[in-house]
């Protein structure tokens, strides 16, 4: 399907995902725009994973109820059959989940589960090696760490791979869920200079999921605020951290770690 | 007071820890542990509380060596650790208030007629209530384990606390409520902290000295304020950069009254 020109490359509509009684996720609309950055951002428990899986069709597995519309440039995704979900997941969407390994088989060599990615969806034997070999490359990471099982990789080395998947699959829409949570300060900067990498390479839009507000100034061009799964404010991510207008963005900021006279001052991290 | 002098510790023949050296003074008192993952944070805690033998070098608890302790159970009351995995460090088939009961009892801390009231006032300490006690570990959020391994590092009312990355697996507004929990225990008990943790954020938030840790050396160590004006080695720059910080504001409405 061709969408029409400035059509946004995702657009969420009134999407309702309940659990039983208790709807999780309301988000009344969201926009992403191709090789947008948007960060969504919210305390623990606000729906932002929810939301997140829920744009990939993960959710309907889980016992969650879905109404509304989510439309990946202009297709609808929440009635869309099962097989046209797993075409659209990676060759357009993918995740990037929190807890890196958990991204790969254990039992098979990370190539392994490249490779068999990459075929699926199209391409001989040798070009998928070729895809891959040159993907790793572009993280940083040498091609003879595609042997490797998951967990021969730190956890900075597999969420590079995982981006390097994203990347060899050309994906256009990459719902990144806390993708740093669990590295060190080093390694997050480093997985974010990758996914802006990408970024200026492919045009890749990230839906970037974390509780961070400063990390999230730091990457995204928009950051929307979760909380009890309805979006409070969603704005350019320069306005929204310097003047925030809901409370929970304000709450957010509160939180961030650092002595007060210290934080905020945008010196160190230039 | 608390000191690591030379400490080597080898694992399969890579040297974890290369003559570490650190004093951590009677409390209150802060001291920040930063590096990057595998630079040795985790296995200087560990040497600290006895539970790792170093290759080389001692750990004197008031003057006294670790190696050659007889009795060592005023050492093990004294320094206490909360680690960064709420879920791995308590029992999960007990009682929270089980839980900080059984430390009690281990130490023969109360006579067993006062323990009720004891656990209760540790728990209110950390700012969980009576129902919190009847709850198993994973009826509990992350930040309200992280209180219990609290409450129970405090039951021995000692005098050293290890942080190994306490608020790492939390979201930033847990994280600030746990900061400023460690804080006032910290100046009320008069306790002497060793904070680990990758973030110059968090450090700075709660330490007047910091220590950075590189491939298991201390590469510089010394007042918070001097390392982070003027940082000497790379490595702490690297840290110190790689910290995500907000734009600078162009008003102060991040100030205002809320």
């Amino acid at each position: 399907m061709t969408p029409a020109p400035g059509t946004p490359l995702l657009q969420l509509r009134d999407l309702r995902v309940s659990f039983g009684p208790e709807t999780v996720v309301h988000i009344g609309g969201l926009d992403l725009r191709e090789g947008e950055f948007l960060g969504l951002a919210g305390e623990s428990g606000a729906g932002k994973t929810t939301a997140g899986l829920t744009v990939l069709g993960l959710t309907r597995h889980t016992g969650a109820h879905v109404t509304g519309s989510v439309r990946l440039s202009g297709e609808e995704l929440v009635p869309a059959p099962e097989r046209r979900l797993r075409q659209l997941r990676g060759s357009v969407m993918a995740l990037i989940p929190q807890n890196p390994a958990a991204a790969f088989s254990p039992v098979l060599p990370v190539g392994t589960t490249m490779l068999r990615a990459l075929r699926l969806h199209g391409g001989t034997r040798a070009e998928a090696r070729r895809r891959a070999a040159e993907a790793m490359e572009r993280v940083g990471l040498p091609a003879g760490h595609l042997s490797r099982f998951p967990h021969q990789l730190s956890g900075g080395q597999s969420q590079r791979t995982a981006i390097a998947l994203a990347s060899a699959l050309g994906v256009r829409l990459l719902v990144a869920d806390e993708p740093t949570s669990s590295l060190d300060v080093t390694a997050q900067a480093q997985i974010c200079a990758l996914l802006a990498d990408l970024r200026s390479a492919h045009g890749t839009a990230v839906l970037f999921i974390s509780h961070h507000l400063a990390l999230l100034a730091g990457l995204c061009d928009r950051i929307a605020v979760l909380h009890r799964g309805r979006v409070v404010e969603d704005r350019p991510a320069a306005d929204l951290v310097t003047a925030p207008r809901s409370d929970c963005a304000r709450e957010l900021l509160a939180a961030l770690p650092g002595p007060d006279g210290v934080r905020g001052t945008g010196t160190a991290g230039a | 007071m608390l000191e690591a002098r030379g400490l080597t510790v080898i694992h399969g023949g890579t040297t974890v820890l290369d003559r570490v050296s650190l004093t951590l003074p009677e409390g209150p008192y802060g001291l920040g542990l930063i590096g990057e993952s595998g630079s040795g944070k985790t296995t200087l805690a560990r040497c600290l509380l006895g539970l790792v033998a170093p290759a080389r070098g001692t750990v004197l608890f008031d003057g006294a060596d670790l190696g050659r302790m007889r009795r060592p159970q005023p050492f093990r009351r004294a320094v206490q650790i909360v680690v960064q995995d709420t879920e791995g460090s308590l029992d999960p088939r007990m009682r929270v208030g089980t839980a900080v009961a059984e430390v009690l009892r281990a130490h023969r801390m109360v006579p067993r007629g006062a323990e009720p009231a004891r656990v209760a006032a540790l728990l209110a300490d950390v700012g969980l209530t009576a129902e919190h006690a009847a709850r198993f570990p994973h009826q509990l959020s992350g930040g309200q384990r992280q209180r219990v391994a609290i409450a129970r590092a405090l039951a021995l009312r000692p005098r050293f606390l290890v942080l190994d990355e306490p608020t790492s697996a939390l979201d930033t507004t847990v994280q600030a409520r746990i900061l400023g929990l460690l804080g006032r225990l910290r100046a009320e008990h008069r306790l002497s902290c060793l904070l680990i943790s990758h973030d110059l954020l968090v450090v700075e938030e709660f330490c007047e000295r910091v220590a950075v840790l590189e491939h298991g050396r201390i590469v510089e160590e010394g007042p918070l304020t001097d390392v982070l004006r003027g940082p000497r080695h790379p490595a702490t720059r690297r840290l110190r950069d790689a910290v995500p910080r907000l734009p600078a504001a162009p008003d102060a409405s991040r100030d205002a009254p809320r």
